[in-house]
């Protein structure tokens, strides 16, 4: 795969580069360019070939690996992540919650709230933003 | 139709006021005055003092006619011509009426001078042609060396012998009717002082942009950056091939003995000492003038041998012109080499951060020693060749040129560089004069009392250690020398 | 954030502390300055032209003097480095047309002869790839040659520190391209701090992870350019109820730009992960924006 045609970079836009390769690599995938299994550029290839700063090329494939769209194999580049492994990552991506709601938690106990306060607003905001 | 006549006359005046020193500028017109002031007041004859008068303000505004032309010359630039409507024909005009009203004071001053010996349309008419050949020479270099070599091959070449008869016919016809032949003159003359100008094609840009450059050379040069032969054109560079050739050889066999590890101060400034005096560099110095040298010895040989001319003679008679010659050549250093400082600033700044070179008060040091090293070895050198002119001439004033020399150089090149100033063509020909002035007055004095030279040089010399001592402890005291300038 | 590629170091590479530099006319350009460049950064500098970015990176090495505070590079004050810390240092400065009677060759080897480490191999690369002809002097190159050449004389040494002053200035799109992808090798290989300015801001984009505001004589932000895109947005509304916004939302102001009738413009910059209550308008900002209004 030609690193330098795997993604289209517009700088001067609000949306920072790193987003811009996960929006891409993400409507690729969804729209069947991108096969599991199919091997994408490395780091250090795709920041070359686009001029771009490795860390944000790095970042933007951990998000994808951390939403299950990539999938890292031991020594090898990265792949395109099968089907079943992207459901599977509920798991994971409930666990991505936790830092919030520890940190909303500390801060209902500084409050002083009632457990049964601070889960009536949270289920009061989860059905305001519902869409 | 006058505002714009102004503007492009004027133009000249503003941009000299914020071009040269006041200094400068207020000395030029001390001089003028003063030679006016001569001529009034010392010469008994009251024909004389005209004269005399007269000559200086004719030569003063011929300055000004040069001046006033190479001002207009930039105006003309290819795009203005092309582009702004009526530009070109506005810069004629102003020309010609400048070219007028200057021609005519200048005839009626010569008259004046002459005391109405010679008639004053011929006058006029002559100051007018100089005029246009002063023109044509800002164009055209050949034109300017013919204008003022002219009159120094008339008497030696007997041209007025020998064109004694139809210069006789011309002063007939012209006697006919003088003013009409001025008039016919004067319109020739002006339209070919309008040719001077281009109107923006080609050619006109091309020439443009040489003068252009031969302009930024000079200026620079005028501040101590002397750009080099080499800078001059494809002439030039072959010109100065055997020197390059010279200077690239030592630069490799610097680079060869360079060892990054353990780099020696000596081996590292004479790497850095290649970069900081540039085309002032020691070896580029001794080369040039080593190379004039022979071609002028080589001339004087032939001149002795072949052609028979007497050497005694020539020497005694050349002795002040030698003598000048040989010391701005070899003293030059003295005075150049702190400029040079200046002029390569900017490549100082990669320079300190190289490792290997030295910092602080042993920057300070080095930097000092380079260049007394480079001043002292020159002057050694151009003593000892004054000193066999002496002995060749019997007249031990020349001396004066190295006596003086010796004390201004060092204290110049001891002083800090971190807090030196822009160099202007003002500051850089200051110390000049001041040599000159110094050395004038010694002359005289070791030429009044032939005794005295011994005393002078002692002199010198303990004034120059005393300096030297002196201005060695306060440099490790100063900033650190490199890069040049910065807090100036 | 940390990865393979760049080891997370808490040594600086260069500090600088409460620098304070006028002019000797006396004009004061930089005012009690403080900045730190960690290593592996890829700092962007940014100001407006007369800001002093040229003085501050010529501060930062060394080259001038500052009236107060220090600069220390790699743990050394910068007026003194000793060889080890110089041989690690690579400068591009603004002016390419440096050295104009050398040739390439031979300027290239004068520079060999100073530094330990030299990379022959990536110097005779970048000359055959960027086409420089070897064996003319440096005055009768052009603009884009001069200065591809001094970009190569920096590199060669394999530095660690890489200050660069308007490299970019006389290429063209192509060899701007050209030039990032020889930085973004430098930080994959070497992870070298880079820290540059330029005026091209679609360069410092992709390259520069992080960004510097010169303004007023002061490191007026420093941040990663990612996050300020994802943070800061531009509120409009009136004075109070813009200090309410800022107070509920946690949010630091960076610059208010009064308009008429009492309202203002606030760019602030929100707390990682907030999100915007329903109902605030609020824009987003791209570079050029930024580069408005913080410097």
């Amino acid at each position: 795969m030609d690193p330098t045609h795997f993604v289209h970079i517009n700088t001067g836009s609000p949306e920072p580069i790193y987003r811009q390769l996960i929006e891409q690599v993400r409507r690729r995938v969804a729209a069947g360019q991108l096969k599991a299994g199919d091997e994408i550029p490395s780091v250090r290839e795709l920041a070359q070939a686009l001029a771009v700063h490795p860390m944000t090329v790095s970042k933007a494939y951990s998000l994808l690996e951390t939403e299950g769209v990539l999938e890292r194999r031991r020594g090898l580049s990265m792949v395109v992540a099968a089907q079943h492994q992207r459901a599977q990552s509920t798991a994971d991506r409930v666990e991505l919650l936790r830092p919030t709601l520890e940190k909303a938690a500390a801060e209902s106990r500084q409050l002083e709230l009632s457990k049964t306060q601070a889960l009536t607003l949270f289920k009061s905001i989860l059905d305001e933003q519902a869409p | 139709m006058t505002a714009s006549l102004n503007q492009i006359l004027l133009a000249f005046w503003r941009q000299s006021n914020a071009d040269s020193s006041r200094w400068a500028r207020a000395s030029f017109y001390g001089v003028v005055l003063a030679g006016l002031g001569v001529a009034l007041w010392f010469m008994p004859v009251v024909q004389v003092r005209i004269a005399i008068a007269c000559t200086v303000l004719v030569l003063a505004s011929f300055g000004l006619w040069v001046l006033l032309l190479v001002n207009l010359l930039q105006q003309n630039h290819p795009t203005s011509a092309r582009l702004v409507p009526g530009h070109l024909r506005r810069l004629r005009q102003a020309t010609l009426i400048a070219w007028l009203l200057i021609g005519a004071a200048q005839g009626v001053l010569a008259w004046w001078a002459l005391a109405g010996h010679v008639p004053l349309p011929p006058l006029v008419l002559a100051a007018a042609a100089v005029g246009v050949c002063a023109a044509w020479g800002q164009r055209h270099w050949l034109w300017a060396v013919a204008l003022y070599m002219a009159p120094f091959f008339v008497v030696p070449l007997h041209l007025h012998e020998h064109l004694a008869p139809q210069w006789h016919a011309l002063v007939d016809l012209w006697q006919l009717q003088p003013w009409g032949w001025l008039a016919l003159g004067l319109v020739v003359l002006g339209a070919l002082l309008v040719r001077v100008y281009g109107s923006g094609d080609a050619s006109h840009r091309a020439a443009y942009e040489k003068r252009q450059r031969m302009l930024k050379l000079a200026r620079s040069g005028m501040t101590g950056n002397r750009a080099g032969i080499a800078a001059l054109g494809r002439f030039g560079e072959w010109f100065a091939w055997p020197v390059d050739t010279l200077a690239a050889s030592w630069l490799s066999r610097l680079l060869a003995r360079a060892q990054p590890k353990q780099a020696s101060l000596a081996n590292v400034m004479a790497r850095a000492e290649l970069v900081l005096h540039g085309l002032q560099h020691w070896l580029r110095h001794g080369a040039s003038v080593g190379l004039t040298l022979l071609c002028v010895g080589l001339g004087c040989a032939l001149a002795f041998g072949l052609l028979g001319v007497a050497s005694g003679p020539f020497f005694s008679s050349a002795t002040f012109g030698i003598a000048f010659g040989l010391g701005i050549a070899g003293f030059n250093p003295g005075f150049a080499l702190r400029n040079m400082l200046w002029h390569t600033r900017r490549e100082q700044a990669l320079l300190v951060l190289l490792p290997g070179m030295p910092q602080g008060r042993q920057l300070n040091r080095a930097v000092a020693f380079v260049q007394l090293r480079h001043f002292l070895l020159a002057w050694g050198l151009t003593s000892l060749l004054l000193g066999g002119l002496a002995l060749l001439t019997g007249n031990s004033s020349v001396l004066s040129m190295s006596i003086a020399s010796l004390p201004l150089g060092v204290l110049n090149l001891t002083r800090a560089p971190a807090t030196l100033r822009a160099p202007t063509p003002w500051t850089t020909s200051r110390p000049l004069l001041g040599f000159f002035l110094l050395n004038a007055v010694l002359w005289g004095l070791c030429a009044w009392l032939s005794g005295l030279v011994w005393l002078l040089a002692g002199i010198s010399l303990a004034l120059s250690a005393a300096l030297l001592t002196w201005r060695w402890r306060v440099l490790a005291q100063a900033p650190s020398a490199l890069p040049a300038g910065r807090l100036a | 954030m940390t990865s393979t590629h760049f080891p997370h170091t808490d040594t600086p590479s260069a500090e600088l502390h409460g620098l304070s530099l006028s002019y000797p006319k006396g004009d004061l350009v930089l005012n009690s300055l403080d900045w730190q460049l960690l290593p592996g950064q890829v700092v962007g500098l940014l100001g407006r032209n007369g800001a002093g970015k040229t003085t501050l990176l010529e501060t930062l090495l060394g080259l001038r003097d500052p009236q107060a505070g220090s600069v220390k590079i790699f743990g050394q004050d910068a007026t003194r480095l000793d060889d080890a810390v110089r041989a690690r240092i690579g400068y591009v400065p603004q002016q390419n047309d440096l050295f104009e009677g050398f040739t390439a060759t031979q300027l290239l080897a004068y520079f060999k002869s100073f530094y330990p480490r030299w990379d022959e191999a990536r110097v005779e690369g970048l000359l055959s790839r960027w086409e420089i002809p070897r064996d003319r002097p440096i005055r009768k190159l052009s603009g884009g040659q001069q200065q591809r050449l001094s970009i190569i004389r920096a590199l060669a040494h394999e530095p660690d520190l890489l200050v660069l002053d308007e490299p970019v200035a006389s290429l063209d799109p192509v060899g701007r391209r050209d030039f990032l992808r020889e930085l973004v090798e430098q930080v994959l290989d070497r992870g070298t701090t880079v820290v540059f300015s330029t005026h091209i801001l679609s360069d410092l984009e992709r390259v520069a992870f992080n960004l510097a505001f010169l303004s007023q004589g002061r490191i007026a932000l420093q941040a990663p350019l990612d996050e300020l895109l994802d943070q800061v947005r531009a509120f409009t509304g009136s004075v109070s109820e813009m200090a309410g916004l800022m107070g509920r939302l946690g949010a630091q102001a960076l610059k208010r730009t009064p308009l008429e009738a009492g309202r203002e413009r606030v760019l602030a910059r929100l707390p990682a992960n907030v999100a915007l209550p329903a109902g605030v308008a609020a824009d987003r900002v791209n570079l050029d924006d930024l580069f408005a209004e913080l410097t």
